[in-house]
């Protein structure tokens, strides 16, 4: 299975993310994402949705994923670690 | 049977007395100074050089001439001499000169009238059955006897009014107490029959409600008290900025950072994000905002290259969570250099 890389997006917006690999799907609050057909494509603006931006690597893929918090949340949401998946099912979120 | 009698000691006249008008006459003589007791004065040291029959004074410690060794006594020029009768305890003499009254304890003259109690008392004034005690004057004074001084308002219950109450012509303006309840209120009329509660204190919490105060977060009525919960000071003006249908309901300014960089958020819905990543010389570059603007908004994007070099930076169409940004050398190539980003737009 390809490697994939969350690269985790911090923004302050009210909700909460709930992330999952299907294949070369990511599936974020339950809307599916095709990876390769995000990384596929050439446009000036980033996704407005859950996943931002999908890039092929020498590794694989690296998605760009939004990770909402509130205002008071820990040093580990705000600056987060991004996360390698290589199996499919729930990816763990910081926080 | 003694020969005077037992309190005023006036002399009894004996069986078969010869002179009988001279232990008479002693007996007027000394009822004549004890009814209806009236003294010119009680500071007088020296007996007066010319004094009118019947005059009669007090005479006080350490007096001189005739009236040495009589002090406390009451002192009557009669029959162009002095005589001296020792006043008894309870004696109530009226002091001319200073238009007031003493009294002698039986070791003493002291003032007034002592230990009071009166049905109502009027001071120049008529007191009645529900105003008891009545003060017709400019001013009452209520002073110290050494320390402080309190002026109780007792009531029988709760549901009772202690209060005062400040009226005009007889019309009720203003009262302050405890107003059948035990917690204290302020309350204002214009009238007199139509009452406001303008300041009213919770008898268990000390928390202040009434007109006077702001009765809502939007109420900015003029001359009206701020609630700690509803106006903004150091305390709350920086926190969480929320908003219903336009209102604040929360914090004026909300800032923080995250990986994406820095943001302020203010009260009126405006948001500004700004940070320093660096660019791509690849491909254009993603920067996800840190705090998001509203959906189906987007905001104003300014990318400036931090380097002197000449270069044009240029930014893709912003969505509400990121742009995509590019610096360019004058070659027409993209080229990574350290990139300033700001965007401007409404989080709410």
């Amino acid at each position: 299975m390809t490697k994939l890389t969350i690269v985790f997006a911090p923004v302050r917006r009210e909700g909460e993310l709930v992330l999952e690999r299907q294949g070369n799907s990511l599936i974020a609050n339950g809307t599916a994402y095709d990876l390769a057909v995000l990384a596929a494509e050439e446009s000036d603006s980033p996704g407005a949705g859950w996943v931002q931006s999908v890039r092929l690597t020498e590794e694989g893929l690296e998605a760009t994923v939004l990770l909402p918090h509130g205002a008071d949340a820990p040093e580990a949401v705000r600056f987060p670690q991004p996360v390698v998946v290589e199996v499919d099912g729930p990816v763990p979120v910081p926080g | 049977m003694s020969d005077v009698s037992a309190v005023l000691t006036l002399p009894y006249l004996l069986p078969s007395q010869a002179q009988k008008h001279v232990t008479h006459n002693e007996a007027l003589r000394r009822l004549d100074v004890a009814v209806q007791l009236a003294v010119i004065a009680r500071d007088v040291t020296a007996p007066p050089a010319s004094p009118a029959q019947g005059d009669r004074y007090l005479v006080p410690a350490g007096a001189s001439g005739d009236w040495a060794g009589h002090a406390d006594e009451v002192a009557v020029y009669d029959l162009n001499t002095w005589i001296f009768q020792a006043p008894v305890a309870g004696w109530v003499a009226r002091v001319l000169g200073e238009d007031a009254q003493v009294r002698f304890d039986g070791t003493a003259w002291r003032d007034g009238a002592g230990a009071l109690q009166v049905e109502t008392l009027g001071v120049n004034g008529a007191a009645d059955v529900t105003n008891r005690l009545c003060s017709v004057a400019p001013a009452t004074l209520l002073t110290h006897d050494g320390a402080g001084h309190q002026l109780k308002v007792n009531k029988a219950a709760a549901g009772d009014t202690a209060s005062l109450l400040f009226q005009t012509g007889w019309s009720g303006r203003a009262e302050m107490g405890t107003t059948g309840t035990d917690d204290f209120a302020i309350k204002v009329s214009a009238d007199g029959a139509a009452w406001i509660t303008a300041l009213g204190f919770d008898g268990a919490s000390g928390t202040v409600s009434g007109a006077a105060l702001q009765d809502s977060p939007t109420d900015t009525g003029a001359g009206k008290l701020a609630r700690a919960e509803y106006a903004y000071g150091p305390g709350n003006l920086l926190g969480t900025v929320s908003e219903t249908g336009g209102t604040p309901t929360g914090a004026v300014l909300e800032s923080g950072s995250n990986a994406n960089g820095h943001y302020l958020r203010l009260a009126d819905g405006t948001q500004i994000c700004w940070q320093q990543m660096t660019s791509s010389a690849a491909g254009q570059t993603l920067w996800s905002f840190p705090a998001g603007f509203l959906g189906g908004t987007v905001p104003v994007v300014q990318a400036t290259g931090q380097v002197q070099t000449a270069h044009f930076a240029s930014v893709g169409a912003p969505v509400a969570t990121g742009v995509n940004f590019s610096v360019w050398g004058l070659s027409g190539a993209r080229v990574a250099y350290a990139t300033g980003l700001v965007a401007f737009g409404r989080w709410a």
